[in-house]
């Protein structure tokens, strides 16, 4: 009762906000024109600030999944306010990513057509009423909504078209700005984790939703006001551009729309389109089914639940320094070559879990694991803009995020039948090894990224839809 | 216009994967039939554990009639994603 209420009360909130979209339309214009006139001290470019809001919002879109784990003891403890079983709440994670994966792309696309800022003022809005009808759910279809649909949609908005507009900003050394994003993100995951937790446990169910909730999604509105979809909007060109470079696009509805059209159907022409995502989903597959089982893993081992969660810290906080070196090598070597290092790296860690007994053994798995995931999934920003140069890539991110989630949603219900049918995890650890791998032998099948595969897709537009056609110089592989 | 390249390794994953799920799933339904007289039910509505109704004793394994009948003889309900995966399977 008190959830439906909430719930209309939250649609009420919502229809509002739709009624003045044009008016926050016209303040974001407005807010555009006066901040072109603001210059950051010590020369810093705007894409720094954009990189900062960019990873506010990468942690508290990853508080969502994240929140899954640590969901499990309140959700299953049988003598508290739910008492699912641990298939439930699979369940509804596995809905959560599937979901999630069918969104991906539609948000892409949402965001090439009207930009980044949009779409953050709308996952502001869903992910602060998401969170706090998270506090208000009691039965499991609440859950499945809640979590399964409006948390999957939320964070699908802000992982895809926010974080591939990253791109647009920076002419050169994407490579440093998607790496100190990524590791960024993974700082304040890091923190949010063990503070999430702590907040369950001292304020309960609850307020913990309705305080993260509110505080995020206030924040991510505020934020808003200081995002820009393009360097252009404020009268700047992009980080490390010189004179030398093309002008940028000529930017309204209807042109973005022209171009997002054209730019997308010579993509799908090329083998990286179809080959990215399943990379992405072999690699998410990979590392899925270790992060999901591990601690069960390393519990069953004879090792305590502190020294199984102290593996998963190791994993987080080695991952940062693959997450922000694996971006920039990418740039420079070739992202073919690290992806591949990264994967096999990811992969081949796994055979430490065979005959561990020890707990150095596994702080020792954890530590070399944590390179291979932390740099296996943060270099496609970087091969995008090796492969298809400046172009409106959220759609196509968001295809390559689809493949990512699909992974970790097969990996959820794969992962748990082996385990069931064995009566082990050793059939588990071998399938995680296998996608590995799997995703290193698709990354031969890859283009060559020393040169963009699409370089004259901009002669199938209208004439005043063209900008001048970039060849990006990048790494060959 | 350049012709649109067949994404060989994409088909060959999602097929691949796709068997995988059929097969373990399968495998899954069998073992809960014929050998452990126990439901993997996903917890999804429908997908009742026999053990969760306490009406199913290791000790006193039940046959797979007897054992729906003891989930209140909801046969369809219980078992649709397995009869699904058993149909889909070749080799269960």
């Amino acid at each position: 009762m008190t959830f439906t209420g909430v719930a209309i009360f939250a649609s009420g909130i919502l229809l509002i906000a739709l009624a003045i979209v044009p008016e926050v339309n016209r303040r974001l214009r407005e807010d555009t024109l006066r901040l072109g006139a603001i210059r950051l001290p010590w020369g810093l470019h705007y894409c720094w600030v954009v990189v900062a809001i960019l990873a506010v919002v990468q942690v508290l879109a990853t508080s969502i999944s994240m929140a899954a784990g640590i969901l499990l003891p309140p959700l299953t403890d049988t003598g508290g306010d739910f008492g699912w079983s641990i298939g439930t709440i699979g369940a509804g994670i596995a809905t959560y990513y599937l979901v999630g994966a069918l969104c991906a792309p539609i948000s892409g696309a949402l965001g090439d057509r009207y930009g980044a800022r949009r779409m953050m003022l709308a996952g502001g809005i869903l992910y602060g009423t998401s969170m706090v009808l998270l506090g208000f759910i009691s039965n499991l279809w609440q859950f499945f909504l809640v979590y399964g649909c409006m948390l999957a949609v939320t964070q699908s908005i802000s992982m895809v078209p926010l974080m591939a507009s990253i791109s647009g900003w920076f002419r050169r050394r994407l490579g440093m700005g998607t790496g100190i994003l990524w590791a960024a993100g993974g700082v304040g995951t890091a923190i949010l984790a063990p503070f999430m937790g702590f907040l369950l446990e001292e304020v309960g169910w609850q307020a913990t939703f309705w305080s993260i909730g509110l505080f995020g999604g206030c924040l991510i509105v505020i934020l808003t006001a200081l995002l820009r979809n393009h360097p252009s909007d404020i009268g700047l060109k992009p980080y490390g551009a010189t004179n030398a470079d093309p002008p940028p696009a000529p930017r309204n509805l209807d042109l973005e729309k022209i171009r997002t059209k054209v730019f997308n159907q010579h993509v799908r022409r090329t083998r990286a389109f179809w080959n990215l995502p399943t990379i992405h989903g072999l690699g998410c597959a990979g590392h899925g089914l270790v992060l999901v089982y591990s601690i069960p893993f390393t519990v069953e081992q004879g090792l305590g639940l502190t020294s199984a969660a102290v593996i998963l810290t190791i994993i987080s906080l080695v991952s940062i320094v693959s997450r922000l070196t694996t971006p920039m090598l990418a740039e420079y070597y070739g992202t073919k070559k690290i992806m591949a290092t990264c994967l096999f790296v990811q992969g081949v860690t796994v055979f430490i879990l065979f005959w561990a007994q020890d707990l150095w053994a596994f702080y020792l798995f954890a530590a070399l694991f944590g390179l291979g995931f932390g740099g296996e999934w943060t270099g496609y920003l970087v091969i995008n803009r090796q492969y298809f140069g400046n172009g409106p890539i959220g759609s196509c991110y968001g295809w390559q995020m689809t493949g990512a989630l699909s992974g970790h949603a097969i990996t959820t219900v794969v992962g748990g039948l082996l385990i069931y049918l064995t009566g082990s995890y050793e059939m588990m650890l071998a399938l995680s090894i296998a996608f590995s791998f799997g995703g290193v032998v698709v990354i031969l099948f890859l283009e060559s990224t020393s040169q963009v595969l699409i370089p004259d897709w901009e002669l199938s537009l209208p004439p005043e839809a063209r900008s001048v056609p970039v060849r990006a110089g990048s790494a060959a592989d | 216009m350049k012709s649109v390249p067949l994404p060989i390794s994409f088909f060959v994953v999602v097929i691949v994967t796709l068997a995988l799920i059929v097969f373990f799933g399968a495998w899954a339904a069998s073992a809960d039939l014929e050998e452990r007289n126990r439901a993997l039910g996903f917890g999804v509505p429908g997908g009742v554990s026999f053990e969760a109704k306490g009406s199913s004793s290791p000790e006193e394994p039940l046959g797979i009639r007897e054992a729906f009948a003891a989930a209140d003889g909801n046969l369809e309900s219980d078992s649709w994603w397995g009869n699904s995966f058993l149909k889909a399977c070749p080799f269960h």
